[in-house]
Formats: C-alpha cells, sequence, structure tokens
C-alpha cells in the first residue's frame, strides 16, 4: 500500500526514489529536505558523527542532470542515506564510532557502498554507533549516545545507534546497520523502523569493520519491509572480495512485499527460551500481532526450539574470542582508549582457551540443523520478541563496566544473539507502542535464504496494521 | 580451577593485564560458556570441521527463498 505524499519526511525510501524517477520531486529538494532535519534534530538526537552537506547537494544536482538528460537511472537514484560510520569509503575518515580510529582514511571503499552508489544512492553523512559496535544500548563514551527519535531520554538500542536513530527520526530515508547479536534488529525495534538480518553470506562484508568473522552480518534499516527489500536486493550478492559470501542468486525480494499474503503460512511461536524475561505488556503486544496474523489467515502453532537455553553462551564464545583477537593490539598497547564498558567487553575474549572457541565453532552446524529440522519441520517463520521489555531510559542502562553490566546486556540481546549463532535470517518489524510511548517490535526468523518469506510477513503485518505511518513527535 | 588467578595469566600470556574484578568476572564467562560446551562437545566432534557449518546453511537453505 502506498501513502504517497508530497512532504520528502514522510516519504518511504520507495516513494522517494519513484518521485525523483517520475520527476515529482528533484533530487536537491529531497536532499535539502534531508539536510535541514538534520539540522533540526541532531542537537537532539546525536545520530550523526560527520554531516557532508556540500558533497551531497552536489550529488544531488549531478542525480537531477542525469533525469534531465535521460540517463538510464538506479533504483535508488537521487535518494539521501546515510551509515553507521564503519562502512569504509576510501581517503573518507571512518571512526568506528571510536577514539582509536578517530582519524582512520580506509584505502578501499566497501563493497556494499559501491552497490549503493551504483545505485544512484546518495550519502548525506556518517551515523552514530557504539564504539566498534559493541554494545546493545547505543552508548559511547567518545561521541555520547545517538538518542531516540520517540522520547530523547531513551536509548536507541545498539549498537547500530544512530542508523535506528536517523530513519526513525526521518532524517533519512534508509541506513546501514550491522548485526553481531542483535544491533540492526535492536535499534529498529527502538526507534519503530525495519530492520533485516539477512541469512550469514548473503552480503558482504567487504570492507566493513568486522567484530566477528563468524557472526558479523551487514543489512539495512528503513520505514518500511519494502524499502528494507530494495536495500537489500541491491547490497545482496556474491562478492570476488569477500568469500564467504554466498553464490546463490538474489531473488526479487520487493516484488514479495507488493500485494503480500500470509494464508496457510504456518507461524511457530515458542516454547521456550525467548518469552523467559519478558513483560506482560510486551508480551501482550505480541499477542495482538499473532492475532492480525491469524486473522489473515496464517495459523498458529506452539513450537519447542532444541538446545536453545545454551546457544547464547556459545554465541559469546566465538563473537568475544573473535572481537579480542581483531583488538589484541590495541589492548596491549592503548587499553585506556576505550570507553570502560567496551573494553571489558572486548577482553572477555582472552579468557576462552583455543579449544574452547573450536568447539563452539564445530557444533555450531550441527545445532543449526537440529533447529532447522525441529523448528521449520513444525512451522514456516519463528514469531518472537525483539525486546522483551519497554524501551528503557539512557541513564537506566548507563552502567559502564560497573556490576551487573553483563546481566544487562545479556537481558537486552537474550532474544537476538542466538540468531546470529545460528546464522539464520530475521527481520525485526514494529508492532505498536507501550505504555511508556516508545515502540515495540516482533522478529520473524526463518531457515536460511528465506528472506522473501520474511518480507511478505512483514509487509502484510504493516498493511493491516499501518504502524508505519506514525511519525515521531519533534 | 578456573578462577581470577588463572584467567589473570592467560591474559598475561596475550601481554595484556587484568584487574582482579575484570579476572573475576571472565572467569565467570568461561565457567559458563564450559558448562554451556559441555554436554555438546563430549560426542561427534571428531569429525567436523567448523567450516561445515557455511556449507549446512546453503544445504538447508530454501530453494527460492520462499
Amino acid at each position: 500500500m502506498s501513502t504517497a505524499t508530497d512532504d520528502p519526511a514522510r516519504m518511504t525510501l520507495v516513494e522517494a526514489a519513484d518521485a525523483v524517477r517520475a520527476r515529482r520531486i528533484s533530487s536537491r529538494e529531497l536532499t535539502e529536505a534531508s539536510l535541514k532535519r538534520i539540522e533540526r534534530r541532531q542537537p537532539a538526537l546525536n545520530c550523526f558523527i560527520a554531516v557532508d552537506r556540500d558533497e551531497a547537494l552536489a550529488a544531488a544536482d549531478g542525480a537531477d542532470a542525469a533525469v534531465k538528460a535521460g540517463r538510464s537511472l538506479g533504483l535508488l537514484h537521487g535518494v539521501p542515506l546515510a551509515h553507521k560510520d564503519m562502512y569504509y569509503r576510501a581517503g573518507r575518515v571512518s571512526t568506528c564510532g571510536s577514539k582509536i580510529r578517530k582519524d582512520f582514511r580506509p584505502s578501499h571503499t566497501a563493497t556494499v557502498l559501491e552497490r549503493l552508489d551504483a545505485a544512484g544512492a546518495l550519502q548525506v553523512g556518517t551515523l552514530n554507533m557504539s564504539e566498534f559496535a559493541f554494545g546493545p544500548t547505543g552508548h559511547n563514551a567518545h561521541f555520547g549516545p545517538a538518542r531516540n527519535p520517540w522520547n530523547p531520554a531513551h536509548i536507541t538500542g545498539g549498537s547500530s545507534s544512530g542508523s535506528g536513530s536517523a530513519v526513525g527520526g526521518r532524517l533519512v530515508h534508509g541506513a546501514l546497520g550491522s548485526d553481531t547479536g542483535g544491533s540492526i534488529r535492536l535499534p529498529a525495534a527502538a526507534c519503530g523502523v525495519v530492520g533485516i538480518k539477512a541469512t550469514h553470506g548473503r552480503v558482504s562484508r567487504h570492507g566493513a569493520m568486522g567484530i566477528s568473522f563468524s557472526m558479523d552480518c551487514v543489512g539495512p534499516l528503513a520505514r518500511t519491509a519494502r524499502d528494507c527489500a530494495r536495500l537489500l536486493a541491491i547490497i545482496a550478492g556474491h562478492d570476488p572480495k569477500d568469500p564467504t559470501s554466498s553464490r546463490r542468486p538474489v531473488p526479487d525480494y520487493e516484488a514479495a512485499t507488493v500485494s503480500p499474503s500470509v494464508k496457510g503460512l504456518k507461524i511457530g511461536v515458542p516454547r521456550n527460551y525467548f518469552y523467559d524475561h519478558a513483560t506482560a505488556e510486551v508480551k501482550a503486544l505480541l499477542d495482538q500481532s499473532l492475532a492480525v496474523y491469524r486473522g489473515q489467515g496464517a495459523e498458529i502453532v506452539e513450537v519447542t526450539l532444541p538446545d536453545h537455553e545454551r546457544l547464547s553462551d556459545l554465541a559469546s564464545v566465538l563473537s568475544t574470542s573473535e572481537g579480542a583477537t581483531l583488538h589484541a593490539a590495541w589492548l596491549r598497547e592503548r587499553p585506556g582508549d576505550y570507553g570502560a564498558q567496551v573494553r571489558a567487553r572486548i577482553q572477555v575474549g582472552l579468557a576462552y582457551p583455543a579449544v574452547r572457541y573450536l568447539e563452539a565453532a564445530q557444533v555450531r552446524a550441527e545445532l543449526m540443523r537440529r533447529f532447522v529440522e525441529t523448528v521449520f519441520g513444525a512451522c514456516d517463520l519463528l514469531h518472537a520478541p525483539v525486546f522483551a521489555m519497554p524501551i528503557p531510559t539512557i541513564a537506566e542502562t548507563d552502567m559502564q563496566d560497573s556490576q551487573g553490566f553483563q546481566r544487562l546486556i545479556a537481558s537486552l540481546t537474550h532474544a537476538t544473539r542466538t540468531i546470529n549463532y545460528l546464522g539464520l535470517p530475521s527481520i525485526s518489524v514494529p508492532a505498536g507502542f507501550t505504555r511508556n510511548g516508545l515502540p515495540t517490535a516482533f522478529q520473524l526468523v526463518g531457515r536460511p535464504f528465506a528472506e522473501v518469506r520474511l518480507f511478505r510477513a512483514a509487509a502484510l503485518y504493516e498493511d493491516a496494521t499501518r504502524w508505519i505511518d506514525r511519525m515521531p513527535p519533534e | 580451577m578456573i578462577d581470577k588467578h588463572f584467567i589473570k595469566t592467560l591474559a598475561a600470556t596475550q601481554g595484556v593485564k587484568l584487574d582482579d574484578a575484570a579476572a573475576e568476572r571472565l572467569a565467570g564467562a568461561l565457567r559458563s560458556a564450559s558448562d554451556a560446551l559441555a554436554p555438546l562437545s563430549s560426542h561427534s566432534l571428531f569429525d567436523t570441521e567448523p567450516t561445515s557449518f557455511t556449507q549446512a546453511l546453503e544445504a538447508l537453505g530454501d530453494v527460492d527463498g520462499n
């Protein structure tokens, strides 16, 4: 369903791209509107690390000239985006949200940025993030926390904190995030937008700062499932520069979001693990979302997840061992240049002996196979919380490395991190608001490479509820 | 025994100094991971290559992503 409008801030990414192609709006008008909103909202939201005003306007003028000249236009022609500040662009500073890399200028450009450039997208700046992408809240000791567009006293979720805030605040039409333990889905859920972590290997990671070779995933956040489908279709696919990227062809994700249906679809609700810490309020909202699916012809079935209670620990063994490896030299030589909590989290990887690390990697395939056969033998998609509680405030979660911070992190990533260990695709879908006025969401998890099914079910729910039409207050 | 002294020694072999609180925390993480792995790693891992994970993802994947 389209909600085309002349107000650029209300346009979805697809509506904005279509309006440029149809000459209903120029790229300069879109970009100026984006820059004005950034100027107005950045003091409250702190979602940008850098804004490239002049470069963006020059690129917009180039895009408009191409439209006038009748040149072939890409699917994102002239549309302003911004990305988590960990995607390298040759010669441009990429801080990775850190003090250590505050002046780092990479010599190469990330494949995902090259693909977005080729599709005609503009980049208006770089976005705030948790330091080195460690942290599910959005706190950052060096740049300050990004703030939630629905209430700046509350967290954005992390680590793609600026991506959630900038898209949720309607400052840009879409953004790249990255997800090692929930870092796309958590900010998408907290900021009321859609975010997808695709199957491990679906998107190239060349030129993206790494945390964990085994679990890092690159993906988009945008207002709608259709927006995310378009972005994912552009960035997905094999990349010779990333030997871990899949050679599977990329399906037409966007087509799945047009006139979607869930008739006959079996949606699984987990009997164990995912609702362990869920509040009654969040559970009630998620039950309502299941009722919507049931009303649209889906069958809701209960499923028991095998082995799930162990997966969070195994995910930690992989991600922190690999993270500590990447950071080993700086941990030795510049420990004081990390924020206290980030240093404490990376240090965890120093504790795991190599045999434990390899065991966690060895059992991964078998645990994933067991999960897929058990869960997706009984249903087509798994429906689960993202955050189990209403979105907390920045003050409530500002724990540095004090006692209890590990419990906080484990609690916030309880529903997301295990999916990274399993390598499965998952999309976070806005599902209304809790009493504190902040968004909540559910995630849909599919078998490997089932992104089309995720997009179809997410788009159906959007069309049925239109939560996505709500604008945050200013 | 997995305690702060063990963890401090382990970190020192990697050139990193830890204070007592950090070493206690890391010991807890290692104990928790060991508990999680114990029942899983006691069988059938001998012929398992870690890289089989990506092959398994491909093998179990939807044919058309649908």
